[in-house]
């Protein structure tokens, strides 16, 4: 299900690896639609793929939902999905290294019995906080 | 061994098994070509790494092909660039192979 408000969609999709394909290519529109790089728009489409990846190796279930929001020079999304028992996401291994190289800004937490990543991506690279 | 498309948490595991039936054919060495590959994500990563392992255990020489790009990006992210034997073209991958075969078999490498 794609549900699209202004410059926002929403995309439900069941919790299930066949699926993230699908994240990828929302993420790959709304950016486009923002004229960002093909470098930027790869970055994004890698965050998201990622994001859900954490999601479903931690054992979610159902349907992961995903807001997408394009505003200003940035593209920012909100994945959200249930683990069993409330546990939280893995918070280690290539994923989050992945995540953290390639956003400007990324964040987990709990709302309300379900896990949320939420990560922003301005248009151009990401500077190296170690420089 | 020259997996094509996308490579994410659904294809995986048919990477895996690419690699170890590639794995199990060899015993000089692999090249994996990763030229056709337009995206791999932490989970595929995982399989290559899992790929090194494996062949150090063996002793078997692997290189990899993955020219400047997208996966050369997330190589270099993970940290794996310096791990991997990366190479842009596939003679420099081969010759890497078959000289890391060589310096095993006469005890170079010791």
């Amino acid at each position: 299900m794609m549900k699209a408000i202004d410059n926002s969609v929403t995309i439900l999709v069941p919790a299930k690896p066949e699926h993230v394909a699908v994240l990828r290519a929302a993420a790959g529109v709304v950016a486009s639609r923002l004229e960002f790089s093909l470098d930027d728009i790869d970055d994004l489409r890698i965050l998201i793929d990622e994001a859900a990846s954490v999601l479903l190796s931690s054992g979610a279930t159902g349907q992961l939902r995903c807001f997408l929001l394009a505003e200003g020079d940035a593209v920012s999304f909100r994945l959200s999905g249930e683990l069993p028992n409330g546990q939280r996401p893995h918070g280690e291994g290539f994923a989050w290294s992945i995540l953290k190289a390639l956003a400007h800004s990324v964040s987990s937490e709990s709302v309300g019995g379900e896990q949320v990543i939420s990560v922003r991506r301005n248009k151009g690279p990401v500077l190296d906080p170690t420089v | 061994m020259a997996p094509t498309g996308e490579i994410d948490l659904a294809s995986a595991p048919k990477l895996r098994e690419g690699l170890e039936q590639a794995e199990q054919s060899v015993n000089s060495g692999l090249v994996v070509d990763l030229r056709n590959v337009t995206f791999i994500d932490s989970t595929g990563i995982g399989e290559l790494v899992g790929c090194h392992r494996r062949s150090r255990e063996r002793g078997v020489p692997l290189a990899f092909i993955v020219p400047e790009g997208t996966i050369r990006k997330i190589l270099s992210v993970t940290g794996m660039d310096s791990v991997f034997d990366l190479h842009d073209a596939e003679p420099s991958a081969i010759r890497a192979v078959v000289g890391n075969a060589d310096a095993s078999r006469s005890g170079d490498s010791n």
